[in-house]
């Protein structure tokens, strides 16, 4: 089928889908059936109109600035950057499912793989996992410290709407390769993107791709300042450090590993793209090096690893105790051993490059 | 142990992360005494600073958190 044709049939799928949506919408008041409604419109009556400075309808959702409303976006984004990270490594087992390029091949073989197993890691990393994280911690978080809001509800929603941009940068070479017949095709770096391959690649895609990491990393860091400021200023008058929950310890943690592991992230990635684009030397074998790339990352990989780990055992260890009645066992343990983590995690990056071949006593 | 600053209740929970400090000044020491892999000023400074630096951080957030969080406790009894 020719490019056209299926331009076609995706905008006709896409208005069939927002049908769907607008009649299941219209069906019943689905909102009536959460309590944490806010009093809104299942008071007010009908029009679900709260109030001049709470509009409603498709103004609500892209400018509302509440914590909810801005959980509940990171969460659908998450959702279905999930569903495409899913669909990546779905067609990455069929592939692999028989030894030749079959199920690929028509749709561009080993190139098309290479570039679904980056996307697929970096999806799943920095626009399902961190988003999920965050969805979570800012719908809960000033819930359970008794805040009115977070800190600073703007930069949040900013920090959100940073997000769908950053996912088309990310996923814009897949969408460019038909468009462009294969001059700017998807990033083919691995997630890790390791040089010499990144920084020598030649395609557009990858710095597309990089770019969009980068404003990724940007929203992760501003949410991280306001959960940070949150957690330490908007506590109520009855919540304080020894009595505060120990999900809001793991995202203050979490917060705290964002703050220090992304700017370098994305310090690594300047780097990255100013090698690609600008002719330093900052990876290349006769400047910096291959392994200044692996240094720089993993600093920021072995947080990162936390950043993604800390807040859903921060869940587990608040959910469980709630519903099976006991109390966590040595909750004071688990939240200074938490504060180590957040410490000892920049100190180890290394055990992620065991294949470099520089490590003696591992050959 | 400074028990002036810490009641023994408290010292017991910061026992968790009295565990890494422990083993990093092992470390310390025996890398000190015993250089593994030589000495070399450049390398060797690296290598006890990704344990010297771990130590001091983590010895300082300990001893804040645990601050703040004991004062907090005395403010809850109150």
């Amino acid at each position: 089928m020719d490019l056209s044709a299926q331009l076609a049939l995706t905008v006709l799928m896409g208005l069939f889908l927002a049908a769907v949506a607008m009649a299941l919408s219209r069906i019943e008041d689905w909102r009536s059936y959460t309590p944490l409604a806010g009093g809104g419109a299942a008071v007010g009556g009908e029009t679900g109109y709260v109030s001049k400075e709470k509009p409603a309808g498709l103004t609500r959702w892209l400018t509302s600035v509440d914590h909810k409303d801005i959980g509940i976006l990171y969460g659908v984004f998450a959702v279905i950057s999930f569903g495409w990270g899913g669909l990546a490594v779905l067609l990455m087992r069929a592939e692999l499912m028989t030894p030749a390029m079959d199920v690929l091949a028509g749709l561009g073989g080993e190139n098309f793989y290479n570039g679904l197993m980056t996307s697929h890691g970096i999806t799943m990393l920095f626009l399902f996992g961190t988003p999920v994280i965050a969805a979570l911690g800012n719908y809960f978080i000033p819930l359970l410290i008794g805040a009115d809001d977070m800190a600073f509800p703007r930069i949040n929603a900013i920090a959100f709407w940073l997000l769908p941009p950053s996912a088309l940068l990310i996923w814009a070479g897949f969408f460019l390769d038909p468009m462009t017949g294969g001059a700017i095709q998807a990033s083919q770096t691995s997630w890790t993107m390791y040089p010499p391959l990144s920084a020598a690649q030649a395609n557009p895609g990858v710095d597309l791709f990089l770019l969009g990491l980068h404003l990724s990393g940007i929203s992760t860091t501003m949410g991280a300042v306001n959960f940070i400021a949150t957690i330490f200023t908007e506590r109520a008058e009855d919540v304080n450090w020894a009595n505060l929950d120990i999900f809001s310890w793991t995202m203050l943690t979490q917060s705290g590993l964002i703050l220090f592991s992304f700017p370098l992230l994305g310090s690594a990635l300047i780097m990255l793209l100013l090698d690609r684009n600008f002719g330093t030397t900052f990876f290349a074998v006769e400047g910096g090096g291959p392994l200044l790339w692996q240094h720089l990352f993993w600093f920021f990989g072995h947080p990162e690893v936390y950043i993604l780990v800390l807040p859903p055992m921060g869940v587990v260890s608040l959910i469980l105790p709630k519903f099976s009645g006991r109390k966590l066992f040595g909750f004071k343990f688990v939240v200074y051993s938490t504060l180590a983590i957040g410490v000892l995690s920049f100190g180890v990056w290394a055990h992620h490059m065991f294949a470099t071949g520089s490590i003696p006593a591992s050959g | 142990m400074a028990s002036s600053v810490f009641d023994r209740e408290a010292l017991l929970d910061l026992t968790v992360n009295i565990i890494p400090l422990g083993i990093l000044l092992f470390f310390i020491a025996v890398f000190a005494i015993l250089p593994g892999f030589g000495y070399d000023p450049f390398v060797t400074t690296i290598q006890m600073s990704l344990l010297v630096i771990p130590f001091i951080g983590l010895a300082a957030l300990t001893y804040v958190s645990g601050k703040a969080i004991t004062q907090a406790e005395r403010e809850l009894e109150e």
